[in-house]
């Protein structure tokens, strides 16, 4: 008996120790193996612009790897004088200064043509999205400048020497391209290696030149259905179509199933798939562009992203459909390439944009008749705190005297529209005539309220008179109920007709909701998470339930005015200090209450936070690695030993301090098994029915 | 007795005396007010603290939505976790973090089975039945 039981110990050890080595060594072997199957090649390319971008703008980035990653063919014809072939584009001959000088000139209106104008390349999105993300900043303008600078630098050394032939002047561009700029790319030499900003403009330079050269080259698949010659004709000035911000919220609204508030007070909208059905929340707070296209007669909504969360997308590289998250990156990555991205380098551009059309402060350049971005709702979206406390939680005095005080001022922050205005003013009456006081001065009220409640010596609201007021309510209805025992007839009947009247409208509220159990049943079962949103979603009053129970509401609201007297309604006295003013505090028995309610919201918060912080841990793989605390000197000191390779065993010294740590890892792993495994409880049934 | 005598001679100690019937209720009164008061006391500490609590997971559910962004802005703990999973690389990041998660996880069953153990016991010894039994029919029969 006991050799079985030490052979099934030594088998599940060795089974544990394989499956973690094991494990460990493919995870650490398909990282790279998945990346390289993936990228694409044109990527790579991108890659090396960026890297080259990065470098120029003093990021670290590596030049070796960038030279072997890049196209060489031009480099050489710059460095042999060659001719070579750029596509449509024909042929540029670097022994003849007038082609070099044209190819430049194309390249530099092509650029401009296709960052500025509709025709945005993959290549400059994939560089504007990059250097967005590293820099703040727009590659492809960047290295525009650069073309520029480089073509205003050829200009001078050209008229320098007005009499010379064309072969003299290639011979010049030439020289003049072959010094400044093609040195920087070979390995070791990196120009002047005490200020990398120096060569930033170079940098830029041959990286446009590069990055053109790649576009000019693929310009016959570069827009599906355009024809070479449109592609490549420099279109005009780009002409955009004003648009105001209502039509932009009337097209949007076109597609959103609902919206609703989060419990930060942030806007969500649903969005509707192509099967029809709610599949995604956004938040205000992401970065997106929106376009619209009809697919089998039916129109979708299509969006872009920017942010590292947009994981929820799939479609192919002309259009992305908005679908449950999905949780590779290489979705992400395609998605970026493929689309025309609206970039800012803030949030008050992007506003600026959405809001008012200024395109001042567009990165890249976007036809935004048929583009355009949503970055942030407008200002009536915002809701205050007290609502959302309304909404969420149970409310304090104050959310209800704020409340109280908003509605009269700003109800179309609340329901939106004229509809609930009626609703929301009887609101505020019932507030105001049931608070203190109310008697003096209506319009005073809801201030008045406030500086009473709040204590004079702590700064802090006495919360208990809404306990009162609950309880002159009790009371009242108890006095009501009285009242219908006086003539018990005439209650009755009055309550019949009031119920008959109501009837047949709740029959239709009901029967509706009845009508749509079915489908909230089959939302739960598919998406749990999807079907408490939208539940919760279900307390925002533009809910499209909401206005036909409000009617209702207000119904019973009035009901109750009436048959309550309105001296009922008023609060007594409740002294929040002895009359020697000593600090000392009144006792009532609601005090107790609201003590044992206290306690138990305490436990239930207790709860909630538990639950969060256990979602928060689950999320923790998401957060992305960044820099953050390091200063710009350990991030460059990182990337040297990371670069620094041991001599003999071809290992950098970070990737053999990382290899200890994997070790120490794997016997850390091993020791704690070793140290349980005496710990595991078989059952009876298992070990007989598995190693018998 | 003389002790106080001096001391009410000097003016250093005034004692409130009970002079009549009604100072004996107001002393009782005001032992009970002072309780009253302390439990008021307590009742706003308890106030603040579940104010604390609110914003506290108000603050969480903060930390938890923005696992995905870059944006750190008031947030200390997320940029200094993403700070660590850059100084560690992917792979010993995710190792740590699935040691981490697989912690919390066994912690959360293990609390589970001691608040079930309870239970049974608390069952047991009130009705003489054990939760044990009533689950593993229920089992039992929805797993036939």
């Amino acid at each position: 008996m006991k050799k079985k039981v030490g052979k099934i110990k030594r088998f599940i050890a060795m089974l544990m120790v394989g499956i973690t080595l094991s494990s460990s060594v493919f995870y650490s072997y398909s990282l790279p193996a998945q990346a390289t199957a993936i990228l694409p090649a044109v990527e790579a390319v991108t890659e090396a612009l960026m890297t080259i971008f990065g470098y120029s703008l003093g990021l670290g980035k590596s030049v070796s790897s960038v030279s072997d990653s890049m196209d060489s063919s031009l480099l050489n014809s710059i460095y042999s004088g060659s001719a070579i072939d750029v596509g449509s584009y024909g042929t540029v001959d670097f022994s003849n200064g007038a082609s070099i000088y044209d190819f430049l000139t194309f390249t530099q209106d092509f650029m401009s043509s296709h960052i500025l104008g509709s025709y945005y390349h993959n290549y400059f999105a994939r560089m504007d999205y990059l250097s967005y993300k590293n820099s703040g900043t727009s590659a492809s303008k960047a290295m525009l400048e650069g073309m520029q600078t480089l073509i205003n630098d050829i200009d001078v050394e050209l008229s320098a020497q007005p009499d010379a032939d064309e072969e003299h002047r290639a011979a010049l561009i030439r020289e003049f391209m072959v010094t400044s700029i093609v040195p920087l790319l070979s390995p070791g030499g990196n120009g002047d290696d005490d200020d990398p900003h120096s060569t930033s403009k170079a940098w830029r330079a041959i990286a446009g030149l590069l990055a053109a050269f790649t576009a000019v080259s693929s310009i016959p698949v570069l827009e599906d259905g355009t024809e070479d010659e449109d592609a490549l004709a420099v279109p005009e000035d780009s002409e955009y179509t004003e648009y105001s911000n209502e039509d932009l919220v009337k097209n949007l609204n076109d597609y959103f199933s609902d919206y609703n508030y989060d419990s930060d007070g942030n806007y969500l909208c649903n969005f509707v798939c192509s099967d029809g059905q709610i599949c995604s929340v956004w938040s205000e707070d992401e970065f997106a562009g929106f376009w619209s296209a009809k697919s089998n007669g039916s129109e979708y909504l299509y969006i872009y992203g920017l942010s590292e969360v947009y994981y929820r997308f799939s479609g192919s590289s002309s259009s992305v459909v908005i679908s449950p998250k999905s949780s590779t990156s290489v979705v992400k990555k395609n998605l970026i390439v493929s689309n025309n991205l609206p970039m800012f380098a803030s949030q008050a551009e992007a506003y600026s944009f959405v809001m008012y059309g200024d395109k001042t402060f567009l990165l890249n350049g976007l036809d935004t008749e048929t583009i355009f971005i949503f970055y942030e709702t407008t200002p009536t979206c915002t809701v205050p705190e007290y609502v959302v406390n309304f909404m969420t939680k149970t409310p304090s005095t104050t959310d209800i005297t704020g409340l109280a005080t908003a509605l009269e001022n700003i109800p179309t922050d609340i329901a939106g529209t004229a509809e609930y205005i009626p609703a929301v003013e009887s609101v505020v009456q019932t507030a105001t005539d049931a608070l203190p006081e109310s008697s003096v001065n209506p319009d005073e009220v809801p201030e008045e309220s406030v500086e009473q409640e709040q204590d004079p010596e702590t700064g802090q609201f006495n919360y208990f008179n809404i306990l009162q007021l609950i309880l002159n309510a009790i009371k009242a209805i108890a006095e009501s109920v009285w009242k219908f025992f006086e003539n018990p007839m005439a209650g009755i009947l009055t309550g019949i007709n009031n119920l008959i009247e109501l009837l047949p409208n709740c029959f239709e509220l009901v029967r509706g909701w009845i009508e749509l159990l079915p489908s909230s049943i089959f939302l739960l079962f598919e998406s749990p998470l999807l079907t408490i949103q939208k539940t919760l979603a279900g307390l925002n009053p533009s809910e499209s339930w909401w206005p036909k129970l409000q009617p209702y509401l207000d119904k019973f609201l009035d009901l109750f005015q009436a048959s309550v007297p309105e001296a009922d309604l008023t609060v007594p006295d409740i002294p929040t200090e002895d009359d020697g003013g000593n600090g000392k505090h009144s006792f009532d028995l609601l005090s107790l209450l609201n003590g044992l309610w206290l306690l138990i919201m305490i436990l239930i918060m207790l709860l909630s936070i538990f639950l969060h912080l256990m979602i928060f841990i689950i999320n923790i793989f998401k957060i992305p690695a960044t820099t953050g605390y390091l200063n710009e000197n350990m991030v460059m000191g990182l990337n040297y030993i990371k670069t620094l390779e041991i001599t003999g065993i071809g290992l950098s010294v970070y990737d053999f301090m990382m290899g200890l740590v994997y070790i120490l890892m794997v016997f850390g792993v091993v020791k704690v098994l070793r140290a349980n495994i005496h710990h595991i409880k078989i059952p009876k049934s298992m070990r007989g029915g598995l190693f018998k | 007795m003389m002790l106080m005598y001096q001391l009410l001679s000097l003016g250093i100690y005034e004692s409130e005396s009970v002079s009549s019937i009604g100072d004996v209720i107001d002393k009782v009164l005001g032992f009970f007010s002072k309780i009253v008061e302390g439990i008021m006391t307590a009742i706003e500490a308890l106030n603040t603290l579940y104010e604390m609590l609110c914003d506290f997971d108000a603050r969480v559910i903060q930390m938890a939505e923005s696992c995905g962004s870059t944006e750190f802005v008031g947030m200390p703990v997320n940029e200094a976790i993403s700070t660590f999973r850059y100084l560690t690389g992917d792979v010993c990041f995710m190792m740590i973090y699935l040691t981490v998660l697989f912690g919390c996880l066994f912690t959360i069953y293990k609390l589970v089975t001691l608040l079930y153990e309870a239970i049974d016991a608390l069952v047991l010894q009130v009705s003489g039945v054990s939760c044990k039994s009533f689950f593993s029919g229920l089992l039992g029969k929805i797993f036939k």
